[in-house]
């Protein structure tokens, strides 16, 4: 790789990251508020060109059983498109139903998420969802100035992988190589943790950067 | 090979295939809408496994650039067949089972979803190259992984909250 092309790929990736560290920095920000909570802390965010069949590994064990959210963002005024997908371990379900559904159940353990859920957790959740998605949603208005409207979020609790491969298809994100965008918030006070992956396609980051003047 | 037991596990991850010969166990973790398809040939001893992300490569041919075949129902097994071939398979003795094709989310909505697709495609596909489906755990809502012993061909599905079973 010569030089002038790797500081291209290194401004194209620091855009990223500062648009992921945006995006999470205003998510946690709703949900500390949403938990009561004075911290919610976020990790550096990871930005990868990764290939389609490695992306699930990024979530931990793909067996294992999660809660995720997800959601398209679109651009109301350029063709850009990009997919937002929210995983919870399960225990941290549990504990979002504790703390936002106040009576609901007395211990974590009480509750079984893998049964079906009622609408009042799910609606719980999917607001959770509607934070993280607003958070991002801002970040990239800000740092583009366009205007993107989210559709609305997508529920399910199930194998990590399942859920991954399922919004792969469902988006219909099919180039073998993926931008991601991998972000871990956790809050200490309540054991809540979760990863937010942000999936642009190919074509849409490319508008993106040149948005940006980064090409 | 009386006494010899092998344990190799290989994982064939998404919009990914593979083929073993002999022992061993194939296993694919985490099928939501994608269907996984085992193939077996008993006398060659031969079992392949495809984890399909869609159902038609034709609708994404547009695209400059090559797709990796193994993502599209329609061209993944063709391919799996084709490996299968290359270590003493058969076509004509090769049996199929399949699993996944799940709604995971808007399952309460009426669209056919991409689960439904890649059923569809997969049978069709399966079809017209003539090997039959001896068994299905197919559709409902909730995802799979699907494991395949190389040696008897026998398929163990497990789920998060519902158990195993053997196709």
């Amino acid at each position: 790789m010569d030089h002038e092309e790797s500081r291209v790929n290194q401004a194209r990736m620091d855009m990223l990251k500062e648009l992921a560290n945006i995006g999470v920095g205003n998510a946690a920000t709703s949900l500390s508020q949403m938990l009561e909570e004075a911290r919610v802390d976020m990790e550096v965010p990871e930005v990868k060109l990764e290939e389609l069949q490695e992306v699930p590994e990024h979530l931990g064990d793909p067996e294992s059983a999660v809660g995720g959210v997800y959601f398209e963002a679109q651009s109301t005024e350029e063709d850009i498109n990009l997919v937002c997908l929210f995983v919870l371990p399960l225990d941290s379900v549990k504990y979002l139903i504790l703390k936002l559904l106040p009576g609901w159940a007395s211990d974590a353990s009480d509750i079984d998420v893998s049964a079906d859920m009622g609408e009042m957790e799910i609606s719980m959740l999917r607001e959770v969802g509607n934070i993280v998605a607003g958070g991002y949603l801002s970040a990239l208005s800000f740092i583009t100035g366009l205007t993107f409207l989210p559709s609305p979020p997508q529920l399910a609790v199930d194998m990590s992988g399942a859920i991954v491969g399922a919004v792969i298809a469902e988006t219909r994100l099919v180039d073998d190589k993926l931008i991601l965008l991998k972000t871990t918030i956790h809050s200490a006070q309540h054991s809540i943790e979760g990863n937010v992956l942000i999936l642009p396609d190919e074509g849409s980051l490319e508008r993106i950067f040149k948005l940006m003047g980064v090409e | 090979m009386a006494g010899k037991t092998t344990n190799e596990i290989v994982k064939v991850k998404i919009a990914d295939l593979a083929v073993k010969k002999g022992e061993g166990t194939l296993v694919t973790i985490g099928l939501g809408s994608c269907v996984g398809v085992s193939l077996y040939d008993g006398i060659a001893k031969v079992g392949g496994l495809a984890h399909v992300l869609l159902s038609d490569s034709t609708q994404f041919s547009n695209q400059k650039k090559e797709q990796n075949p193994a993502k599209f129902a329609d061209t993944a097994l063709p391919l799996l067949v084709k490996k299968m071939e290359q270590q003493g398979g058969q076509k004509s003795r090769l049996k199929a089972k399949i699993a996944g094709g799940s709604k995971l989310f808007g399952k309460n909505s009426n669209i056919i979803g991409v689960g439904e697709k890649n059923i569809q495609m997969t049978r069709q596909t399966l079809e017209q190259m003539g090997i039959p489906v001896l068994a299905e755990d197919v559709g409902g809502d909730y995802g799979r992984t699907m494991k395949v012993d190389v040696y008897t061909g026998d398929v163990t599905i497990s789920t998060v909250g519902r158990g195993e079973k053997k196709l």
